[in-house]
């Protein structure tokens, strides 16, 4: 067992933040799954769901994007029920994603860096939406899907780093 | 995402193929919207070809069960693969859709 190499499939990802960058980390981490056999299908689920979560938000919270108005006013309901909320800019920038992920033998780590404005979150008010709810999801489920999450922000952007252990086989 | 509506005798399916997210989540949230318009408010959601879904797509799915209710009909999910339930159950909403082994016995007996 101890005198297996050390399995270290990575993966690595930058682009504007919007859904199409979302679908194409989805797109790579199913791709790499292809070479980690390892990792169970519950936990490419429950990964794969932690980032799509996050980065869904950034690339519609982040950018500060107007949009129209009832999709505006839906983001902010969103981010209202998430406990998150993107720093109040004034005006649409350009956001940036990196993403790095690593699959070993023991956890599968995403760290994503943003350019976006300061998200606050607050990870006590974080709850899981009632049954009713159309959205407010999202963070709940974040913290349902991994062993760690960690927000970091400056005024240069955002990082978030996220482990989920990977269960032993068998 | 891929989607395909077809109409049965006194129901509707929209079959959802691929991964179920804020991309493809308008496309549902409109295929619902479409079948309400046209009369058509008890529906079926075939999941059997979904191979991921998160809270964009648990929250078209929603929208959704809300129209079709409001309409006098229903809203229900079928085929519901694993990687989907387990996602279902975090939510509760396992609770809420109605689940069925296949889009032709869902609306069995109503």
């Amino acid at each position: 067992m101890g005198a297996e190499p050390p399995l270290g499939n990575t993966l690595e990802l930058r682009g504007p933040a919007d859904l199409a960058f979302v679908d194409r980390a989805l797109d790579a981490l199913e791709a790499l799954w292809l070479d980690a056999e390892h990792v169970s299908p519950i936990d490419q689920t429950m990964f794969a769901l932690a980032l799509s979560e996050i980065l869904t938000n950034i690339a519609t919270h982040g950018t500060g994007e107007a949009g129209s108005p009832a999709d505006s006013a839906e983001s902010r309901a969103d981010s209202a029920a998430d406990g998150a909320a993107a720093g109040a800019s004034p005006e649409p920038r350009d956001v940036e994603i990196e993403l790095r992920i690593e699959a070993d033998q023991r956890a599968l780590t995403a760290t994503i860096r943003d350019t976006a404005a300061p998200a606050s979150i607050v990870w006590g008010e974080v709850e899981m939406a009632s049954t009713e709810a159309e959205s407010g999801r999202g963070l709940a489920l974040v913290r349902a899907a991994l062993d760690e999450v960690e927000h970091t922000a400056t005024s240069q952007g955002n990082t978030w780093r996220l482990r989920r252990s990977i269960a032993p086989e068998g | 995402m891929n989607l395909a509506t077809s109409d049965h005798d006194d129901f509707s399916v929209i079959a959802i193929t691929g991964r179920l997210t804020a991309s493809g989540a308008p496309l549902l949230r409109n295929a619902v919207g479409d079948l309400v318009e046209s009369g058509k408010p008890r529906i079926v959601v075939d999941l059997s070809g979904t191979e991921f879904i998160d809270s964009s797509g648990l929250g078209a799915l929603i929208c959704g069960l809300k129209r079709a209710r409001v309409s006098g009909g229903d809203l229900r999910i079928a085929a519901v693969p694993d990687q989907v339930l387990a996602v279902l159950r975090l939510t509760n909403l396992d609770r809420v859709l109605s689940l069925h082994p296949t889009p032709e016995s869902a609306f069995d007996g109503r």
